[in-house]
């Protein structure tokens, strides 16, 4: 393959994604034509409300979806090779070893009945056929580089003892283990505590930085990728409704749904018991969904055209910006600075 | 820290059996004083006359109080006598020594056979759950359980020992006089004990790890990369095993008593049928001494899967 070695380049090409799940109630298009690219050694931000597809587009990159009920079409190429076409056993060479995940909640992604040492080592016995020995010695530098204390005696103990945070970064050594070139993300802070969710944050970035690995950081928090990823796509509905450089998107918001996500992050120079904006109603069932814009029901810029036909992705004046809006903000919504406080 | 809270529990457990089987062999004592007719009768025969039964009943304490009885025994126990069956005269601990060793030998091969056929069976079954294999081990282990065991026994024994000569129906030979001869015959009879433990093992196990494959945890074990075996029997098979464990420490124990039909079908010398004939026959004694050992077996494999518990959920063992 091209591109192997270099460290720009495209990593991570996405074309024309579409994932729908059997229901008994109809079909489900929880994502929906989502195209995206990752560049080598940079972070994309995926962000999108509960139920937007974020996790399902996620999965389905990984090829992590279960095969029964669940119905993919569209192109997926790590490292220009084609993932929806391998096997199952080809997959396995892949996860774990080129492409890994560090999953949203570490209190039920560890198997509680297998000792932290085990289940680190795992995946360097499995690519790259490590000693018994070897693997632990690696464990040991693994779990100390993503600042575990004792790293020795953490690897005879089961996950039950240790708190949400280190489990957390257990995970993201296992992920970390194999030097993948890219790590999918998924709201790996959303179920630990405030006063950890920044380390963690800032883990995942210096060891992306360290490693010069792609990453995908998907959350549901604008204030979390704002200044930790070099590209963010906002999802709604199970498609993009705008992407671009984070600096961009920031600055030229375009897209009503990623301005109003941004005026409902709340800010620090708020003054105090100020009232926080909302996105008054909820997303749309994916199982009918609105014809034309996905957002119109709820857009308070909504026009009648918005709610016929659905807009396309169109580049915006600046290189790489993409939005689907018929309408679009024109003025610079919220500059892109670190007031935005990073919250659950 | 954990190795000794696992011995405190084994010694509270050991207390907890002990207490338990002075209460199993009392009321077993008193259970006998309520079955309706006098052992006495049956022992003299029907032409007995009343002092002969006077004599009887004088003789083997039968008229005393429960407690009284109670004590008898329990004072002979501790001095290493069982008694003496008031049938045969051969004394409980010979006919025990003969008996015991068939009843565990059958007991735990079943036992491990089933084991070793349901676990994978179960892993593969729930890995496939509504395949075509999964519905076919469904068929199937639906009929094992269906069938009643003597049905399954006398069938085996009809197609493979009489009409194909492959295994003996008949002619058991204790494992130390002759292995290969113990062996052979009995393969028929574990066959039959274990057909019903399959497919309940099967069931619950199945039912389970359908359940853990849609934890997170295997998401994150399938994301490893590892290959499918793995997944099933290092990152599920434990966390799915606690039912199995319950259900197998209850089903195993059951069968060192309740083999009867299938002791019968193949003329086993074991304690299922000993304990039925001692009933029938009254034979106070001897039923005594069957109903503790069969006792003893169920709380010393219960008190083994309370163990196993421990080893499978460290979480178990931090409590």
């Amino acid at each position: 393959m091209d591109g192997q070695s270099q460290t720009g380049g495209t990593l991570l090409t996405v074309e024309d994604l579409a994932v729908s799940f059997s229901t008994p109630y109809g079909t489900v298009r929880a994502v929906d034509g989502v195209s995206l690219q990752v560049q080598r050694g940079r972070a994309l931000g995926l962000v999108g409300e509960s139920g937007s597809g974020k996790t399902v587009l996620a999965r389905s990159i990984m090829r992590l979806l279960p095969r029964r009920g669940v119905d993919t079409t569209g192109r997926v190429f790590l490292d220009g090779i084609d993932l929806t076409v391998r096997s199952p056993k080809q997959m396995r060479a892949v996860w774990g070893s080129r492409l890994s995940m560090v999953f949203q909640d570490p209190m039920t992604s560890l198997n509680p009945v297998l000792k932290i040492g085990q289940q680190v080592a795992e995946s360097l016995r499995q690519h790259r056929q490590m000693s018994r020995h070897d693997s632990r010695e690696l464990a040991i530098k693994l779990l100390d580089a993503v600042g575990i204390p004792e790293p020795a005696q953490i690897l005879g103990r089961y996950p039950h003892s240790l708190s949400g945070g280190m489990r957390q970064r257990v995970t993201i050594a296992i992920a970390l283990s194999c030097d993948p070139v890219l790590l999918m993300a998924d709201e790996p802070t959303t179920a630990l505590d405030v006063t950890v969710q920044d380390q963690i944050l800032d883990l995942l970035q210096e060891q992306q930085h360290a490693r010069d690995m792609g990453m995908v950081l998907i959350t549901h928090d604008l204030g979390v990728v704002a200044n930790r990823t070099d590209d963010i796509a906002v999802m709604y509905a199970g498609q993009i409704v705008e992407q671009g450089p984070t600096p961009v998107v920031f600055a030229h918001t375009k897209s009503p749904y990623t301005s109003a996500l941004l005026q409902s992050v709340p800010r620090i120079d708020n003054p105090p018991h100020s009232r926080l904006e909302v996105i008054r109603g909820r997303p749309p069932s994916l199982l009918n969904p609105p014809s034309g814009c996905r957002f119109a029901p709820r857009c308070l810029r909504a026009q009648e055209r918005c709610s016929a036909e659905l807009p396309p992705l169109t580049p915006g004046p600046e290189p790489g910006h993409l939005f689907r809006c018929w309408y679009p903000v024109d003025a610079p919504s919220v500059p892109l600075e670190s007031s935005t406080t990073r919250s659950a | 820290m954990v190795r000794n809270a696992l011995l405190g529990m084994i010694i509270k457990r050991l207390g907890r059996l002990v207490v338990l089987m002075f209460l199993v062999t009392l009321a077993t004592t008193w259970m006998l004083n309520l079955v309706p007719g006098s052992p006495a009768v049956i022992l003299a025969g029907p032409s007995a006359t009343p002092s002969v039964i006077a004599a009887i009943n004088k003789k083997y304490g039968f008229n005393e109080s429960v407690l009284v009885q109670y004590w008898h025994w329990l004072s002979r126990v501790f001095h290493g006598d069982l008694g003496r069956s008031y049938q045969t005269q051969q004394t409980v601990t010979q006919a025990l020594s003969q008996r015991v060793p068939v009843s565990l030998e059958l007991t735990i091969m079943a036992g491990l056979i089933a084991l070793i056929i349901a676990v994978p069976t179960a892993l593969y079954t729930g890995y496939r759950a509504g395949s075509f294999a999964d519905r076919v081990v469904d068929g199937v282990t639906s009929s094992f359980i269906s069938i009643p065991g003597f049905l399954a026994g006398i069938l085996l024994a009809y197609l493979l020992a009489v009409k194909v000569h492959v295994f003996p129906a008949i002619g058991w030979q204790s494992l130390s006089k002759n292995p290969a001869r113990n062996f052979r015959t009995a393969v028929l009879p574990v066959v039959s004990l274990s057909l019903p433990l399959i497919a309940i093992f099967q069931r619950v196990l199945r039912a389970d790890v359908i359940a853990t494959l849609q934890q997170d945890y295997i998401l994150l074990a399938r994301s490893k990369g590892l290959p499918t075996w793995k997944i099933l029997f290092r990152h599920a098979l434990k966390p799915s095993s606690f039912s199995l464990l319950t259900i197998a420490g209850v089903a195993i124990g059951g069968l060192i008593g309740n083999a009867v039909i299938i002791e019968q079908v193949y003329s086993l010398p074991g304690l299922g049928s000993l304990l039925v004939s001692s009933i029938l026959s009254k034979d106070l004694v001897m039923v005594q001494a069957v109903i503790a050992i069969i006792a003893l077996v169920y709380l010393v494999l219960n008190l083994l899967v309370d163990i196993a518990y421990t080893a499978l959920d460290p979480r178990v063992a931090a409590q």
